[in-house]
């Protein structure tokens, strides 16, 4: 086991190479994407029963009987499922169905127990919307895209079953059984595993403001399934691999790009990509085979016998009066709160931040709170200095230190008093670096004492700066030399020999200024 | 529901069987009595009493190979044993196929008895659960409080079936 591990690992590093090689032979080759969204709704109890709809439960807990299948139970739908669905299909501007009807898909699957989930297939809740996000690609600039949302359906979560591959044997819990989820269709509108990762991103934001889901993929709250083709420019569609088990937003990204290269390659050696079900593995960063649907499976749909039609009130805006239980559109959706684009554009608009600036903090809800609590309790900060730090600083070393923003120790407080010293000019951003550093390993520390305490500010003093360009400008000859010959880029070499004798403290604005005088002469 | 709001909703509702002859409620409802007498309905059964000949024109006989049984079979769960059985199952669906002859067009489908009712809609909440033990109580096999089941998804190792009249399989069963 270890050692076909070893080989496939190093077969993948291997293939990769080969792959740049095959996309550049296919040059007028394209490749689409298309996107299935699960995502398992916010509520307190299932999507057709009573029990509990909590993550992490002991075994076998949150079962219902009707859960279980057994005989004589019936369906009975959640109104809070309807109206999540609802908004959500609203948010991403659908068109919602007056009378939406339930099905029946069938599978053989010990996790599901009764023999058939409850879908909505022919008569779905929500047709047609759109979802525009913007990609960003690393050394790329950021631009929008659009994917069109085929179908937004409820549809029931099956149960978890562990495989005991040794004694050949599966164990189920039923605790997911039953859990409601959204199904969100998009069209194949995409070309690239970075368009899919930042289609996932913006819909989590989304999902997130609604309240309509956790999206914590490693709880298994948020599932992708990516369907791969490529085709040549001006042909039909080629044949699709579907991309199943991607856990986490990075891994959509790579999992797309991997599978679209290695269909590059395939098809450039003459071969030709079967339909088949693939599934990514993480660690070796493959996606491999998988082993279930030689045959294209038969779902055996049927419309849900025990469920009438679900009607929705599209024409006012009060609940009916003649049944509760038709509930009026536009009652829910005059709740749906800002939604992460409008949020870009107010942040466009309101602070003039560069298109860039705001699309990485409205990803980055915790930075984007800091951001908006500054600017309101100490507005003479300005917007850019707040944004540059964020982003600059603080986010980078976050991504250095590789955590989320959220588990950063760095508290509001800090975030304050750092950025006050900053803009008053008490401290430089190599000190405002170093605070991070020391607050997110020890929170419990002042700012204003650590500041003072290891002498963290900033040289302002003329004599001493000028002092300083002096000692640099005798190390630094050859950086000198060259300067002076005309090559600017040298002035660098020089200003970092500074900071390094005033041990990071002195005002580089300054020294910059000093050395260019002095250089000049 | 008030008195009148219920008799307002029993009129709305469409009745799908009425008798024509009132009821007699002085005398005591005797079982036979209580049984439907389809004569006596007003809007009589559309299917009818007696067969109806129907001339469909012959198809070709559906061959099923060996690839099919054996997804059949996985379907199913049930093991195509002889030839006999296969000759049934050829039969069943000629007598299936013709109900794709039928003229339907312009003909709405017609889901459920259910069409013009409306969807009942629960409150979110907790109501139900926390009872491990019932609902594991029908499991044969149960360990640390999971259910066991045979590994899943895995085709299961099938053989290839002869159904010719001179295949041992055959005389083995006749």
């Amino acid at each position: 086991m270890y050692r076909k591990l070893l080989f496939s690992k190093s077969s993948c590093r291997r293939l990769s190479t080969q792959y740049q090689v095959a996309k550049a032979q296919l040059q007028d080759w394209k490749s689409v994407v298309g996107l299935e969204v699960h995502a398992q709704l916010l509520t307190k109890s299932k999507l057709f029963s009573g029990s509990s709809n909590v993550f992490g439960a002991p075994l076998n807990t949150a079962v219902s009987y009707f859960d279980a299948s057994l005989p004589g139970t019936l369906p009975v739908l959640n109104r809070k499922c309807v109206e999540i669905g609802i908004k959500t299909a609203a948010a991403l501007g659908c068109r919602i169905n007056e009378v939406s009807m339930f099905d029946r898909k069938h599978y053989f699957y010990a996790d599901l127990p009764v023999g058939y989930q409850i879908t909505q297939q022919r008569a779905a809740l929500a047709n047609d919307g759109e979802l525009k996000f913007p990609v960003i690609v690393p050394g790329k600039k950021t631009y929008y895209k659009k994917a069109r949302l085929l179908q937004l359906q409820l549809e029931q979560d099956s149960g978890k079953s562990l495989h005991d591959e040794e004694l050949k044997r599966s164990l189920v819990d039923l605790n997911r059984a039953g859990a409601p989820l959204i199904e969100l269709v998009f069209a194949p509108d995409l070309e690239t595993g970075e368009e899919a990762s930042s289609l996932v991103k913006e819909l989590i934001l989304i999902l997130k403001s609604l309240h309509a889901c956790s999206c914590k993929m490693e709880e298994g709250a948020l599932r992708v399934d990516a369907n791969i083709s490529i085709h040549k420019c001006g042909e039909p569609f080629g044949v699709r691999t579907e991309v199943k088990n991607i856990g986490s937003v990075r891994s959509i990204s790579q999992a797309i790009t991997y599978e679209i290269q290695r269909q590059f390659d395939v098809v450039s050696k003459g071969g030709t990509i079967t339909n088949e079900t693939r599934s990514w593995d993480a660690t070796t960063r493959c996606t491999i085979p998988m082993r279930d649907k030689e045959v294209l499976q038969d779902y055996r749909f049927m419309p849900e016998p025990n469920l009438p039609p679900l009607r929705l009130n599209l024409s006012s805006s009060a609940d009916s009066s003649t049944s509760s239980d038709i509930i009026s559109v536009a009652s829910i959706t005059k709740d749906i709160p800002e939604l992460p684009e409008d949020t870009r554009s107010n942040l466009v608009k309101t602070y003039q931040l560069n298109q860039d600036v705001a699309v990485i903090l409205v990803n980055e809800p915790v930075l984007l709170e800091y951001f908006l609590n500054v600017i309101e309790h100490i507005p003479s900060i300005p917007a850019k200095l707040v944004t540059n730090f964020l982003i600059n600083d603080l986010l980078t070393f976050c991504n250095k230190a590789n955590i989320d923003v959220e588990s950063c120790q760095l508290t509001y407080t800090h975030l304050e008093d750092i950025l006050t010293a900053l803009n008053a000019g008490t401290i430089n951003l190599q000190a405002c670096r170093q605070l991070i550093e020391i607050l997110h390993q020890d929170p419990t520390q002042n700012v204003q004492t650590l500041i003072r305490d290891r002498n963290m500010e900033q040289i302002t003093e003329d004599e001493t700066i000028e002092q300083l360009c002096r000692q640099a400008i005798e190390r630094q000859e050859q950086a000198v030399k060259q300067y002076k010959s005309g090559k600017k880029k040298a002035l660098f070499a020089i200003v970092g020999e500074v900071s390094k004798l005033s041990k990071q403290k002195a005002n580089m604005k300054m020294v910059v200024a000093y050395l260019e005088k002095m250089l000049k002469s | 529901m008030t008195t009148f709001e219920m008799l307002r909703f029993l009129r709305n509702t469409r009745l799908y069987c009425t008798s024509v002859s009132g009821t007699n409620r002085t005398k005591p409802v005797t079982t036979k009595e209580s049984k439907l007498n389809f004569k006596k309905l007003k809007y009589p059964t559309k299917v009818p009493i007696n067969p109806v000949l129907q001339n469909f024109p012959i198809v070709d006989k559906s061959v099923i190979d060996n690839p099919t049984i054996q997804l059949l079979e996985r379907l199913a769960l049930v093991n195509l044993e002889n030839k006999e059985a296969l000759s049934t199952l050829e039969s069943s669906i000629e007598f299936a196929e013709k109900i794709t002859l039928i003229e339907t067009t312009n003909v709405l489908p017609f889901y459920t008895v259910l069409e013009d009712q409306t969807l009942y809609l629960r409150e979110d909440s907790v109501t139900e659960g926390n009872s491990r033990e019932n609902i594991l109580r029908g499991a044969k096999v149960t360990e640390e409080d999971y259910f066991v089941s045979p590994p899943g998804n895995i085709p299961l190792q099938q053989k290839d079936k002869d159904f010719s009249e001179n295949s041992t399989e055959c005389k083995e069963n006749a």
